[in-house]
């Protein structure tokens, strides 16, 4: 069966590089478009952080943050409806893209990318977990998932007696690197502070400074460094299922090469591995789409929005952008020189 | 000579509204919100009693304050003013309105509309209102009365901040609007909002503030403002021709930095006289001067460069960028294990 | 083994005229047999015919290889050619005889034949001879090299591939192999020397998927030109071959429009898997398409197996290019050297649905204990999957000719019936 011109062009297409200017795009709304008076929406699912002057929307996890700030019984009154509600929202912009808000839109994760093209012009090696510190590390983003959770309840509500102190509120935002440094990019330097209000606030901004530090120097030795604690990322996963875009793999078309784990910027074993399931979102994938790309297997892995599909993993396409030219066009620019060479003989 | 007489005789019964509760209601109120504005807790109608007989019950009455507090959280909000008289903010003189007097009452939203505020005579007197909307709210008690050829028009008024970060940071930059309304009030004093604010502002010491006044839709110069502070400061000034007073609040709080309370609240006054030769008509008499007196309560907070410091934050990035970049150097060059140590030359 | 100079002298003249003639007798069966060969196809028989008389890759550093493991982007890239070196040919498999057990797989016994008397393809000289371990016979072989005094080089394969510590293995393996290179040829691995040659194979393979592709749509080439083609992969010049394979592929689209399909309407289309079929060893591809069967696909290590799989780089530097080449030659690699080698399954499946295949034809070269022991387990899969497997037991010797035509005569027929 003949595929379709247009889906024969999309699947040939060079989608990191589509990918990269769609990054900077929405890097430039979700930091300056406020500016421009672009308003998106709050409790998005993407570090639009609202410590940034010219952010257009809000990161959902803020709002969650201070939304469970509150009491168990007013959680049972309307407040809890507003909790619902953001949730609600949250899901909503959430189901279209899937993982995908954390490959294309999120602000953090393209500053990430663009501290990887850094050390790539630099010539710098990058480094990459081994299998036992990659299952190990994988459960912070879980642990401050809950952790985000059970602060904000714990300063108005006592677990067993104890209470969290004030100086706690939206604990995950005071730690996290967004906060600290997305707000550069519109000239402010305002989050670069240690609070000495109380012992709390020290810790807690001392601590925000010593992740944001650990950001850049991680993310400049290994690709994506921040996303594998993200707990944004955790918060996704637990919904991916129902959203509209995903990615499946064809296990019985896959060869196990591996090239869709070595492009992985996160480093997902199971894509290669993974034979069985269909569906092959796992936690810590953002939906680059790089694995897509890297492989050679007609059909084998595939992106679709709602059974709809959208890009098809192909041999065309794979030599395509891995070689940089078409079949035709290389064998016009080497055979002169071959007849030449073969005439000499 | 004697209008100059009795404007200063009135002068001493500067009526405004305040956000400090009177010591009596200090258990039936809550600091609501970012901004810490003045609303009633749920059932607050209801006496309680304290018990102070023993260590014992002294317990049991803390456990089922506990309890019965923030419990109005998530509920509708009551938000609460005070009446207050006199040009000292730290010994409040309480006050009601009895119903002789000519006042009239407004509440004004964000967008413009007008919202229900009520005076409440129980025991304490107070302007009960709701807060709905997210933004400035201007709230005024406008008394009128008329002494010889002159009418006097008291304005206490209150520019109020709404905002709950729990329901999102989605219209920030709605936070800014100023808003003067000439059909309540011919005069009026506006704070000006400063290019970078948001929802989340509060002045705080040593920033500087304007304010500027208005009669009848247009600047108004040459009026007198006088600015108390609750330190007992105060400082009269005359606005210049564009109308404009600047204030820059002192920054006389210095301690140390385990007793500095960050959100520990100073409230300042402001006054403003202004006297206006327009003939006025009132209750079928004319007028021909009208003397307005309009007061204004905010607070401000301790400035944020008293209890942050930007240079201990740049020297922890600092430290832990380089001790990680070392960690992580030290780190390859030791796993150089066997066949590790083979490298390439990448040019 | 020490033998005097007269006698090797004897040996190798004796040993490539047998050679020499061997590969006449095999090239005229090839071609003269059937009619209507692909025009295209003529460059690939003039390879074969200069196999004996050619000076192939003259003036360049031969590295010689054999089996699927050995990383041709590195060799390239390092300036050196390789050849593989895995030889077909009776002729040679007699002298390995002397060398090793008789009940030795007649592949290996014929490349230590071919190394020790000097008369590999185009009369090359390596510079190294790599040899994996990739299975018993092969680990032996390379303990001979001293005795016959050539440059042979072991490179490790681990016996197995999905875990962890075997790759971790095998990219050090390859970095040591790198090394050994450079050494060698005398120039060092560059980053863009290394990114031209991935490039440069990647055309390769892609001209093959689509040989491979014309092959699945419709059947307008006999699998022992196929297998001809795949073979000249072993010691043509890359370039050259992706020239020639590209014409070839035009030459064969043509031949789908103009419905010019080779055999008939009912022949079975038939797989070959296991041990591989090497030029001049060609009997069974050729015994099955006169009896009638078309070979479709071949999944040999000589075929599919060694151009298919691609490198794919994040990063075009040597940090991330190494290892990706590292990684091509071993996890995608369905040798039964590896344990489990389920991907092998998978993958016979997967082709007998692709190419509409009929029955499977196994071929086991004696003494080849590998392919011999994954047959049992194969053969359950294909029977489960419903597909008809004919277990083949032979070597390089011509001897079983009569044997084999009636087993495939009754083969085929059964297959014939079916459709």
């Amino acid at each position: 069966m003949r595929k379709l011109k247009i889906k024969r062009y999309i699947d040939n297409s060079n989608v990191s590089r589509f990918r990269f200017w769609i990054q900077i795009i929405s890097f430039f709304i979700f930091v300056y478009g406020g500016y421009f008076f672009i308003e998106i929406a709050s409790r998005l699912p993407i570090f639009s952080c609202p410590y940034v002057q010219g952010s257009p929307g809000g990161c959902y996890l803020i709002g969650v943050q201070h939304e469970l700030n509150t009491t168990w019984e007013s959680m049972l009154s309307f407040r809890g409806l507003g909790i619902l509600t953001s949730l609600g929202i949250f899901l909503l912009f959430f189901i279209f893209l899937n993982k995908a808000w954390c490959g294309f839109v999120c602000p953090l994760g393209t500053l990430q990318d663009w501290i990887t093209k850094l050390r790539k012009f630099l010539g710098f090696s990058f480094t990459r977990y081994d299998e036992m510190s990659f299952k190990r590390l994988k459960s912070i983003k879980y642990i401050l998932l809950v952790l985000l959770i059970l602060i904000p309840l714990g300063i108005r509500n006592s677990f067993f007696g104890i209470h969290v102190p004030h100086g706690m509120h939206t604990p995950f935002c005071q730690i996290c690197p967004a906060r600290i440094i997305l707000p550069l990019f519109t000239g402010d330097t305002s989050q670069i502070f240690i609070d000495f209000t109380d012992t709390t606030t020290i810790i807690m901004t001392s601590l925000g400074m010593m992740i944001a530090a650990l950001f850049l120097v991680g993310s400049f030795v290994k690709k994506r460094f921040f996303c594998f604690f993200c707990p944004m990322s955790a918060l996704q996963y637990i919904f991916s299922k129902i959203s509209l875009l995903r990615m499946t793999k064809d296990g019985d078309k896959c060869t196990r090469c591996g090239n869709c784990y070595r492009v992985c910027d996160v480093g997902i074993r199971e894509i290669a591995d993974d034979i069985i399931s269909k569906n092959i979102v796992k936690d810590d994938c953002m939906l680059c789409v790089k694995c897509v790309e890297a492989c050679p297997e007609d059909d084998c892995l595939k992106i679709s929005f709602a059974g709809m599909p959208i890009f098809n993993a192909s041999q065309e396409g794979f030599f395509k952008r891995y070689t940089g030219s078409s079949l035709t066009e290389y064998i016009k620019s080497i055979e002169p020189n071959k007849e030449n060479e073969n005439e000499s003989k | 000579m004697a209008l100059f007489l009795i404007q200063s005789i009135y002068a001493q019964e500067i009526i405004w509204l305040s956000n400090t509760p009177p010591a009596s209601m200090k258990d039936n109120v809550r600091a609501s919100g970012m901004h810490r504005l003045s609303a009633l807790k749920k059932g607050d109608t209801k006496k309680k009693k304290v018990y102070k007989t023993n260590a014992d019950s002294t317990k049991k009455f803390k456990r089922k304050k506990k309890k019965s507090s923030y419990s109005s959280y998530g509920a509708v909000t009551n938000y609460v003013q005070w009446i207050r008289k006199g040009n000292s903010i730290q010994k409040p003189a309480y006050i009601c309105i009895d119903d002789s007097t000519d006042y009239q009452l407004k509440l004004i939203s964000p967008t413009g509309n007008e919202e229900k505020i009520e005076l409440v005579k129980s025991k304490n007197c107070y302007l009960k209102f709701e807060l709905n909307e997210e933004g400035y709210y201007n709230a005024y008690l406008i008394i009128k009365k008329a002494i010889g050829d002159t009418l006097y028009i008291n304005i206490a008024k209150a520019e109020l901040l709404s905002h709950s970060c729990r329901n999102g940071h989605h219209k920030k930059l709605e936070a800014r609007p100023v808003m003067h309304y000439p059909e309540i009030t011919e005069f009026e004093i506006i704070r000006e909002r400063h290019p970078w604010e948001d929802f989340h502002y509060f002045s705080s010491s040593g920033e500087k503030e304007s304010y500027k006044a208005f009669y009848k839709d247009k600047v108004a110069e040459n009026v007198k403002i006088t600015l108390y502070t609750e330190k007992g400061w105060s400082k009269t000034m005359h606005t210049d021709k564009n109308g404009k007073v600047n204030v820059q609040f002192l920054q006389d709080y210095f301690s140390k930095w385990q007793e500095l309370n960050k959100r520990k609240i100073h409230y300042y006054m402001l006054a403003a006289e202004y006297t206006v030769q327009d003939t006025n008509e009132y209750k079928g008499k004319t007028y021909p001067y009208v003397h307005y007196t309009l007061t204004m309560s905010d607070g401000y907070r301790p400035a944020r460069t008293m209890y942050t410091s930007m240079v201990w934050g740049l020297i922890v990035f600092l430290t832990v960028t380089i001790v990680s970049i070392a960690g992580i150097f030290i780190y390859k060059e030791r796993r150089k294990k066997p066949y590790k140590e083979l490298k390439f030359d990448e040019h | 083994m020490k033998v005097n100079k007269d006698r090797y002298e004897r040996m190798k003249k004796t040993g490539s005229i047998h050679y020499a003639m061997e590969i006449k007798k095999n090239l005229a069966e090839i071609t003269d047999d059937f009619p209507d060969n692909p025009q295209s196809m003529e460059y690939f028989y003039k390879r074969f015919e200069e196999y004996t008389i050619g000076n192939l890759h003259e003036g360049k550093k031969v590295i010689a290889s054999m089996c699927v493991h050995v990383p041709l982007e590195l060799i390239y890239a390092t300036g050196g050619t390789p050849v593989r070196i895995c030889a077909g040919a009776y002729a040679t498999d007699q002298i390995g005889a002397e060398f090793l057990p008789a009940k030795t797989c007649p592949m290996v016994k014929s490349t230590l034949g071919a190394v020790y008397l000097d008369i590999l393809p185009g009369n090359i000289k390596p510079e190294l001879i790599v040899n994996p371990t990739t299975c018993d016979q092969k680990k032996k072989m390379g303990e001979i090299a001293d005795e016959i005094d050539k440059p042979f080089f072991t490179l490790e394969v681990p016996p197995t591939k999905d875990s962890e510590e075997a790759r971790q293995y095998w990219n050090r393996v390859v970095k040591k192999f790198v090394k050994k290179l450079e050494q060698t040829t005398g120039t060092k691995l560059t980053r863009r020397r290394l990114k031209k040659a991935i490039k440069t194979v990647a055309k390769a393979q892609a001209v093959y998927r689509r040989f491979d592709q014309i092959r699945r749509s419709a059947p307008v080439i006999y699998g022992k030109d196929a297998i001809l083609v795949t073979n000249s992969y072993f010691f043509d010049d890359i370039e050259n071959w992706t020239i020639q394979v590209e014409k070839l592929n035009q030459e064969l689209e043509e031949r789908i429009k103009n419905k010019q399909t080779v055999g008939k309407a009912n022949s079975p289309r038939i797989l070959l898997t296991g041990s591989p079929s090497i030029f001049p060893n060609m009997k069974l591809p050729l015994l099955i398409e006169k009896l009638g069967g078309i070979v479709v696909n071949e999944e040999f290590c000589s075929t599919s197996r060694m151009i298919w799989d691609t490198v794919a780089v994040d990063e075009w530097f040597l940090y991330d290019m190494v290892p990706a080449v590292a990684d091509r030659y071993l996890k995608p690699s369905t040798c039964p050297n590896f344990t489990p080698n389920t991907d092998r399954e998978r993958k016979l499946l997967r082709d007998i649905k692709d190419f509409q295949v009929d029955g499977v034809i196994y071929q086991t070269f004696t003494g080849c204990q590998l392919y011999d022991m994954e047959s049992r387990r194969i053969g359950k899969i294909l029977e489960d999957n419903g597909t008809q497997t004919l277990y083949i037991e032979s070597d390089y010797n011509p001897d079983d000719f009569g044997q084999l035509t009636t087993r495939l005569e009754a083969f085929l027929d059964s297959l014939k019936n079916k459709k």
